[in-house]
């Protein structure tokens, strides 16, 4: 089964740096940073980004 | 000590594979090129020679292993790395089986480690030291125990943060992602005031026996103070305990986690005087230290319901999931202060008794 961790860009170091230590390689879908303390439109926005992404990382097979 | 200026210096690569560098460098040179190497704090550190590393071992005796790996890169130390931070932090040689035991309470999974240490929360470990070794070492435990002055509460507390930070790669804006931090990731050691406690000492309430010296460990803030002048009686400290305790803003809310009460003597003497034991405290406190959910805005009660489940009791939020989660003991000097430590949240205290 294939995952995907939906990562914040000021965040994605330490996903990075925790992974490394743990050697795994994680497949990231990137938004833009924060996720918290948004208003509904723009937490829309990350949610659309993440889905619209992973809707093509699932086709590219 | 660690001889001045030179001198072969053990410390080790990123595997925590045995390594030595050979250097020649005079004090002020070394410290330029510990901060360049990023093994510091941001404070000058003590140049970790092969003689002082080995003195530290022969006199912490065996050093246990295996030691379960450090969090978050999840390097396995060795002897001498361990050493190596606690003689750069300035502790003496009897200071490090302080330490290894403090390391061993902060890798039991209990303590949650590697979550301490990425969190945008600003927690450090509080390391609270209990039993006979306070007075062999002159761990302060009275007047100004949280403050400065103090060689082995400041440099105990010290090396447990830099070893977590060289070996286990806690480092700020890496793997540490603080939103804004705390002065207790650089040291916050103190021992308790067993001697001015009307109570058993912390340290046996936790499980241990009197004569056994043992470190108590908790990702917490820094310590908060409480000034009580007023209170002639047990309910109204506790009273000014409870009512300073409920904060909608802090981790143990948000988190259900555990915090400690941290007594003056003063404090503690009125409460014992009028018949509190620390069962009644903690009983008290967790009933009393609350938050009404006027206190608390729709979006955050949401969180914590949904996020959380954290639900309101009564129309309140707790503070701690039970009673015992409420650390008591006594420590610090003459005057009504008294001092709330909150932690993380998802954190437990965990002892370990100091070897040999």
């Amino acid at each position: 089964m294939r995952s995907w961790v939906i990562v914040t860009e000021t965040f994605r170091g330490l996903v990075m740096a925790q992974a490394k230590a743990r050697k795994v390689e994680p497949r990231l879908l990137v938004v833009r940073h924060p996720v918290g303390g948004l208003s509904p439109d723009e937490l829309s926005e990350r949610i659309d980004t993440a889905f619209g992404r992973l809707k093509e990382e699932i086709g590219r097979g | 000590m660690a001889e001045p200026g030179m001198g072969r210096m053990k410390m080790l690569d990123d595997l925590a594979a045995r390594q030595t560098f050979d250097l020649d460098l005079r004090d002020e040179e070394w410290t330029e090129f510990a901060i360049a190497q990023g093994w510091s704090d941001g404070l000058p550190l003590v140049i970790p020679t092969e003689k002082a590393v080995e003195r530290f071992l022969s006199v912490a005796g065996e050093v246990r292993e295996p030691w379960a790996p450090i969090s978050p890169r999840q390097v396995l130390p060795t002897p001498e790395s361990l050493a190596a931070n606690a003689v750069m932090a300035g502790c003496r040689p009897s200071d490090f089986p302080v330490v290894l035991a403090a390391l061993r309470a902060v890798l039991q999974p209990d303590f949650n480690l590697h979550g301490m240490l990425a969190t945008t929360h600003p927690c450090g470990i509080v390391i609270i030291v209990s039993g006979p070794i306070r007075t062999r070492l002159g761990i302060a435990c009275g007047s100004n125990c949280f403050g400065q002055g103090w060689r082995a509460n400041l440099t105990i507390g010290r090396a447990l943060n830099l070893i977590l930070r060289n070996i286990g790669g806690a480092r700020p804006g890496e793997m540490d992602n603080a939103t804004q931090g705390t002065p207790a990731k650089i040291t916050f050691c103190f021992g308790e005031n067993e001697e001015q406690s009307p109570w058993e000492p912390y340290g046996v309430r936790r499980g241990f026996a009197r004569d056994t010296s043992l470190v108590s460990c908790m990702a917490s803030e820094g310590p908060h103070n409480i000034n009580d002048h007023g209170s002639n009686s047990a309910e109204g400290i506790v009273k000014m305990l409870a009512e300073a305790i409920s904060q909608p803003g802090t981790n143990t809310i948000y988190a259900k986690g555990p915090f400690a009460v941290v007594l003056g003597p003063e404090h503690a003497a009125t409460l014992h005087r009028d018949g509190w034991s620390v069962e009644m405290i903690q009983q008290a406190l967790y009933q009393g230290a609350r938050v009404h959910i006027s206190r608390i805005g729709a979006d955050n009660r949401r969180h914590y319901e949904q996020n959380v489940q954290h639900f309101p009791v009564d129309d309140h939020y707790t503070m701690a999931p039970s009673p015992a989660d409420i650390h008591v003991l006594v420590a610090g000097g003459a005057g009504k202060h008294s001092a709330w430590v909150p932690s993380f949240g998802y954190t437990q205290m965990c002892s370990a008794a100091i070897d040999p």
